[in-house]
């Protein structure tokens, strides 16, 4: 969340930057996802038979965002400026793209935001555990 | 090997949607996306300038900046705002549900 709010500030990082985290973000998306897959067939099995409200309207923000990170990531690779002409490659730029680009960006950081804000117990909790482990670890060295 | 496979599922799933994001380009409904949201424009940029002066004027002056911190906080004020308000609704939402599992029979109709 933290990289794709910074991500999201153009104006902030420069076109340079923003293309870099932007590319760096693309890779963990696919690692993400990858790591969660089991949890993506899960609970897609589960939405056959009964499933909560809440566990139903993560998956179905999860699944939002997979489709709306994906074009933008996708799009932002496209319309590449400065990362990919700076390995040789040029990717041709179109209307269509820039625009898929920011509205998707638009879009994703909504759902970003809803999407931690729906994990935020688990987080919340991960956070203190590993808070715990570091200050444990320092007192103990 | 059970990551590998994963992996490669994610490849195709991730390659399924932009092939979409090609059917959507060839389609009447591209222009539903196409540039309304430029913001790439310069301040009082108008909108009949060519795209690419546009987007090369604004890469010309931003490049490698990491110093207009109002973007910045506007972005995390965004993002603070939907957690705040998703979290506040949420919490509120359980609150309700235990109260009216932890109360009497019929006590959650009145």
């Amino acid at each position: 969340m933290i990289a794709f709010v910074v991500d999201y500030s153009y104006r902030f990082t420069g076109l340079a930057w923003h293309e870099w985290i932007g590319l760096g973000f693309g890779l963990a998306l696919l690692v993400h996802m990858t790591l969660h897959w089991d949890w993506v067939l899960r609970t897609t099995a589960r939405l056959l038979r009964k499933l909560p409200g809440r566990e139903r309207a993560r998956w179905t923000i999860d699944l939002l965002l997979l489709l709306v990170m994906t074009f933008c990531v996708a799009s932002g690779v496209l319309i590449s400026r400065s990362a990919l002409p700076a390995v040789g490659l040029h990717p041709a730029a179109g209307s269509f793209w820039r625009g898929l680009h920011t509205t998707t960006a638009d879009i994703t950081v909504v759902l970003v935001g809803v999407h931690v804000a729906l994990n935020w117990k688990w987080i919340v909790s991960v956070t203190r555990r590993l808070f715990h482990r570091t200050t444990r670890t320092a007192a103990a060295s | 090997m059970k990551l590998v496979r994963h992996f490669f599922a994610v490849l195709l799933v991730v390659g399924l949607v932009i092939g979409l994001a090609f059917l959507w380009k060839g389609s009447p409904a591209a222009s539903v996306v196409a540039d309304e949201h430029d913001r790439f424009r310069p301040p009082g940029g108008t909108t009949d300038q060519p795209v690419d002066e546009r987007f090369d004027r604004r890469h010309e002056r931003d490049n490698g900046v990491l110093s207009r911190f109002e973007d910045l906080g506007q972005s995390v004020l965004m993002v603070g705002l939907i957690i705040g308000g998703v979290v506040f609704v949420d919490r509120r939402r359980q609150r309700n549900r235990r109260q009216v599992i932890g109360s009497p029979p019929g006590a959650a109709a009145g």
